[in-house]
């Protein structure tokens, strides 16, 4: 700390006080401090098609309207993409507590969207939200980043079975449903 | 669970009918009794079978009412093939024992002289009481009508031969008309367990069960039994175009699963020994193959596409295209497959229709895994779907 330089402020120099007008005192500090920036544009902020899929994630699961329970149910997640088979990408979603294989994702990752088999059998696992939910759906969402972020699934669907209970041993016990329009989000936390 | 799902279900015991020398010295080769696991389903046709078994071996003979996996401290294990599959794909089944007993259809229970057409105008405190477990939860999802919320599940056999409304084996139905429920039968197979305490007595249970003790509420050579014959002549696939398995499935499965050109040509899957096979191709967690017919599928009375499916009743989703690049339109999706048998083929199989996917044409078939079961925790080398042949019953003349 001794040897650092100490940072000038512009505002307290009176020589400047005097000769300029407050306002443009101000303009002209905004324009030397953009130009201390170099010429950088804006951070992005639009989505872009594609990104990798990897990190700590949330994964947010819709029952279907049909559904006779309707959510959300979320769960922290750990995705990683890993390397190509043939010319084909996979990405694996797992479970980020407990037993990962509890919930597990397995996407092939192709033109920018994950499509897979989503499948919590045996004795479920507890969302976020407290109920014990079972699933087995086939998957399918647009991946998206922004700027340099990781890819997302802003809005994903998925056909299949999902459940609900109060225990383990009570899978549909607090109602079941299979259809073809649930949706689901895998964002980053 | 299990535990607690033991104490809950008393385990009947059907012979404490030790009645001369011969049971008991018969009872002290192992640890206790014979032990038969088997879910509500099969109870009320094993009930009685166990006790002549009983009668004519002195062999005490004990049942275990309740999912058949985990099967416990279990010697025989029976239950339809949807409830077994994680058994027959590991090590615990000795699958030289395995027997097939027979079909139990599902039926709806109705009150006697109902008007009713379905279920859908069920009165508001009316619930339709359905089987628990896992061959309920299916027999739910597949049974069309069922207005959402109307239904509960229960495995007290007393309440659901009671119940006014009721979706149930046809063994436990009650006093009600029963009405077809559309609703594939179950299919019931028994196995000695490889970890039986009573190996030998297990054997000759089974033996029991496949001579004349066999149990008389079972259908045997039912209507899923039979394969429907093929209109014309019935190619098989030729060419795989397309295929994916997730890279945990390549890794754990087997090496000789992961092979796609499995699924060409006329069913041909043996089985080796314990999980291992030749000639089919395992499907992993939501796998898929894609396959080109080289002949058009029609849309024609009954079913036009047929999948051979070897281990269970692990279930398949089907796409049908006219292109090879699509688009891929669902005809059906997550059919328990392996139910249908035809003899001297050893996979089983299921059926499809185009129309259920509203075609009228297609060569192209996309086959992908419906059991969707994790990866991770799967404890196979043949997770997944194993697809032995994809066959065209309506073909383009």
């Amino acid at each position: 700390m001794a040897n650092q330089t100490p940072i000038p402020k512009l505002n307290h120099t009176p020589r400047f006080r005097r000769l300029l007008p407050t306002g443009l005192t101000i303009v002209l500090a905004v324009a030397l401090s953009a130009a201390s920036c170099g010429d950088d544009p804006a951070p992005p902020t639009d989505p872009l098609p594609g990104g990798t899929v990897s990190g700590r994630y949330t994964l947010q699961f819709r029952p279907s309207a049909s559904c006779a329970f309707r959510g959300p149910y979320t769960f922290p997640m750990t995705a990683a993409t890993y390397a190509a088979v043939g010319a084909r990408q996979g990405t694996q979603v797992v479970l980020d507590a407990g037993t990962p294989a509890s919930l597990e994702a397995e996407f092939l990752y192709v033109s920018n969207t994950l499509r897979g088999g989503v499948g919590a059998p045996g004795t479920g696992v507890v969302a976020n939200e407290g109920t014990r939910f079972w699933i087995r759906v086939i998957a399918t969402g647009p991946v998206t980043h922004v700027g340099t972020g990781p890819g997302e699934v802003t809005a994903g669907t998925a056909v299949g079975y999902v459940a609900i209970g109060a225990s383990a041993d009570d899978e549909g016990g607090l109602g079941l449903c299979s259809a073809v329009d649930h949706t689901f989000t895998l964002r980053t936390r | 669970m299990t535990l607690r799902r033991s104490a809950l279900l008393w385990p009947l015991a059907i012979a404490a009918l030790l009645v001369d020398g011969s049971a008991r010295e018969a009872a002290s080769a192992g640890a206790g009794p014979l032990r038969v696991r088997a879910s509500e389903a099969f109870a009320p046709c094993l009930e009685p079978a166990l006790v002549a078994f009983t009668r004519e071996t002195g062999l005490p003979a004990v049942l275990d009412v309740g999912e058949p996996d985990p099967p416990g401290e279990a010697d025989v294990v029976v239950g339809d093939g949807a409830e077994l599959t994680r058994l027959l794909e590991g090590p615990a089944i000795d699958y030289t024992t395995t027997l097939d007993l027979g079909t139990i259809p599902w039926v709806l229970v109705v009150p006697p002289y109902s008007e009713q057409a379905d279920v859908s105008a069920l009165d508001a405190a009316d619930r339709v009481l359905v089987l628990g477990g896992r061959v309920g939860r299916d027999a739910l999802v597949a049974f069309k009508g069922m207005p959402a919320a109307r239904s509960r599940f229960s495995r007290d056999r007393g309440e659901l031969r009671q119940a006014r409304y009721a979706l149930v084996p046809r063994s436990l139905a009650g006093a009600g008309e029963q009405r077809p429920a559309g609703v594939r039968p179950l299919a019931a197979s028994a196995s000695a367990l490889n970890t039986a305490s009573h190996p030998a007595e297990a054997r000759r249970l089974l033996a029991f069960l496949a001579g004349h003790g066999r149990p008389g509420c079972f259908e045997v050579g039912a209507a899923g039994a039979t394969a429907q014959a093929a209109t014309v002549a019935a190619p098989y696939a030729t060419t795989v175009v397309d295929w994916w398995l997730p890279d945990c499935s390549l890794r754990t499965n087997a090496a000789a699963h992961n092979d796609p050109q499995q699924s060409l040509g006329a069913p041909n899957a043996q089985r080796l020994a314990q999980d291992a096979y030749t000639g089919m191709f395992s499907l992993g967690q939501a796998g898929y193959v894609t396959v080109d017919m080289g002949a058009s599928a029609i849309d024609a009375p009954g079913a036009d596409i047929r999948v051979f499916q070897t281990t269970s009743f692990e279930p398949v989703t089907v796409y049908a295209a006219t292109s090879q690049q699509g688009p891929f339109t669902l005809i059906g999706f997550r059919r328990d497959c392996g139910f249908g048998r035809i003899p001297g083929i050893f996979s089983g199989y299921c059926d499809f229709d185009l129309a259920e996917g509203r075609l009228t044409e297609a060569r192209y078939l996309k086959v992908e895994d419906g059991e969707i079961y994790p990866c991770l925790a799967s404890g196979t080398g043949s997770e997944g779907a194993d697809i032995d042949a994809v066959q065209i019953l309506n073909q383009r003349p």
